[in-house]
């Protein structure tokens, strides 16, 4: 049916794959990484709708619709609807609202992926590594942040574009039926947690100079009280208090303004101290 | 020079958005770093940004939300800190006011102009044109939505030369000791805006499992995260074998019926 000239080939892959790194210039409020989906899938739509000029013109408008998902998982989904597009190209009969469907219910379990996977658990991983060299200033850091994140997106970015192809929308069936995402993203926020709970009493800092009594009965709050109870207390209440606010739906702004005016005042008074 | 050399490092900066597939390079980790290493102070930039990282840990653009401009906080902060001799307070007190000047330039124009762009790029789909329709994308959206920030960035580093040293030298004791203070509490707010996004009832516990090895046994985070690994990966075998089980429960269950 098909003659080979349109069939996709690795070359062809490359193209759309570069693509998908710049394809969030166009992103915008309405249509968000819509119009930039379309600009990644320029490469693979050219060489499909080869000799149908019609349908190309249909086809690319049609894939500036809303989009978005995690930019490195884009691919997967450009791959899966480039085997769809070939068939809409064959065939007159196809409806090419399948493929709008079908992208549009791959955002959701993309984005679980992508969102709280990737960015959500394992960057926090990926910066918790690296802060350790970072915060003595050692420029393995920034580096071991940048490699440790990028070098699976990057991956991903390549491999789903070429297997989403290859599998079409089976690949998706696949990872769903033996429930891979969900237990990904269960274990790995687990380990989020654990290393959150880590960085709680690591890295945030409190100190009260506050104390009672003088001589050898004087008691600092501190040293004689919180170290030796419970260390780490005040950031816990701290992490608590923040996280209450943020439930009740304070803005991000305010939470930082009232922290500033909080360690002023705290230090005016030499409540707390640096 | 110099200032040529931080217009580089903002454009690399908002790159993160439309030419490296967010990479995640427009995080102050790097963005300090970066900024440190153009004026001369590598390893003071990145340990500035390491404490930004730490605040800023839980912004992360989650579809709609862009809670804040992480690059021009970072670049501007970490300059007026840097020229200062100040450290992280100085940074976040100055990037921070900046950022929102930004954000809110960003904003403006997604919500004036972005639409007619939008509609412009649709128009040139519908006519199949694909080449037209790339560049359009590509250089309409870069210029559109980027430049004014690279532009701002670069003109408050300038503004920040000169006005920076004279604004910190007017703040007295206890409010720059105060600025300390908050900036060693941010993290907590970072941490809060990590946890609003994955807490569910059933990993609660596993926080303070990190906690409390932390704050008692004082193993190193590096530690503890790969203690972590091991843990998972031994409730993943488990949870496979109770899964095992049940299944084969069930088939004995359905034997008994016959």
């Amino acid at each position: 049916m098909m003659t080979t000239s349109n069939k996709l080939t690795n070359k062809d892959f490359r193209k759309s794959f570069w693509r998908t790194f710049a394809m969030g210039a166009s992103w915008e409020y309405s249509k968000q990484l819509g119009p930039g989906y379309a600009y990644a899938m320029v490469p693979l739509l050219e060489k499909i709708f080869k000799n149908k000029p019609e349908k190309l013109k249909e086809s690319l408008e049609r894939n500036t619709e809303f989009f978005n998902v995690s930019n490195f998982c884009a691919s997967t989904v450009m791959g899966i609807s480039a085997s769809m597009e070939e068939r809409y190209a064959e065939d007159d009969e196809f409806d090419p609202t399948t493929i709008s469907n079908i992208k549009a219910s791959l955002m959701g379990p993309f984005s679980a992926i992508g969102d709280s996977l990737m960015m959500g658990t394992w960057r926090i991983i990926c910066t918790t590594i690296a802060a350790t060299f970072a915060l003595k200033g050692n420029i393995i850091g920034p580096l071991i942040f940048i490699l440790a994140y990028n070098i699976p997106t990057t991956l991903i970015r390549w491999y789903g574009l070429k297997y989403g192809y290859k599998f079409g929308v089976g690949f998706l069936d696949k990872l769903n039926s033996s429930g891979t995402i969900e237990k990904l993203s269960y274990y790995s926020s687990i380990l989020g947690m654990i290393v959150i709970g880590a960085m709680t009493s690591n890295y945030v800092v409190i100190n009260t100079p506050i104390s009672f009594g003088q001589g050898k009965a004087k008691l600092t709050l501190q040293a004689d009280v919180f170290d030796q109870i419970v260390p780490g207390l005040l950031p816990l209440v701290a992490v608590y208090i923040m996280y209450k606010l943020l439930k009740k739906g304070v803005s991000v702004g305010w939470i930082m303004l009232g922290t500033f005016v909080l360690g002023i005042v705290c230090s005016y008074f030499k409540i707390l101290v640096p | 020079m110099k200032t040529f050399l931080i217009f580089l490092v903002a454009i690399f900066g908002y790159a993160e958005y439309f030419l490296f597939g967010r990479s995640q390079t427009y995080r102050p980790i790097v963005m300090c770093a970066l900024t440190g290493l153009v004026l001369g102070q590598l390893s003071t930039g990145i340990i500035i940004g390491a404490q930004m990282e730490l605040s800023f840990i839980g912004v992360q653009e989650i579809g709609l939300s862009t809670p804040q401009d992480m690059v021009s906080a970072s670049i501007v902060g970490t300059s007026v800190a840097l020229q200062t001799n100040g450290n992280f307070a100085t940074a976040i007190t100055f990037g921070l006011p900046v950022s929102m000047v930004v954000l809110f330039v960003q904003n403006l124009v997604y919500v004036l102009v972005s639409p007619v762009f939008v509609k412009k790029c649709e128009e040139i789909a519908a006519r199949g044109k694909t080449k037209l329709y790339s560049q359009f994308t590509f250089w309409g959206g870069t210029l559109l939505h980027f430049a004014p920030s690279i532009l701002l960035v670069t003109l408050t580093y300038v503004l920040g030369n000169h006005f920076a040293k004279s604004i910190v030298s007017l703040i007295p004791k206890f409010v720059q000791d105060g600025l300390v203070v908050a900036s060693e509490i941010l993290p907590a707010f970072g941490f809060a805006m990590l946890l609003e996004v994955i807490m569910k009832k059933d990993v609660f516990p596993f926080f303070f499992l990190g906690f409390l090895v932390a704050a008692y046994l004082k193993v190193p985070i590096m530690g503890i995260a790969f203690f972590g690994v091991v843990l998972v990966v031994i409730m993943y075998f488990r949870d496979e074998q109770a899964e095992k089980n049940n299944a084969s429960n069930a088939g004995v269950s359905d034997d008994d019926d016959f």
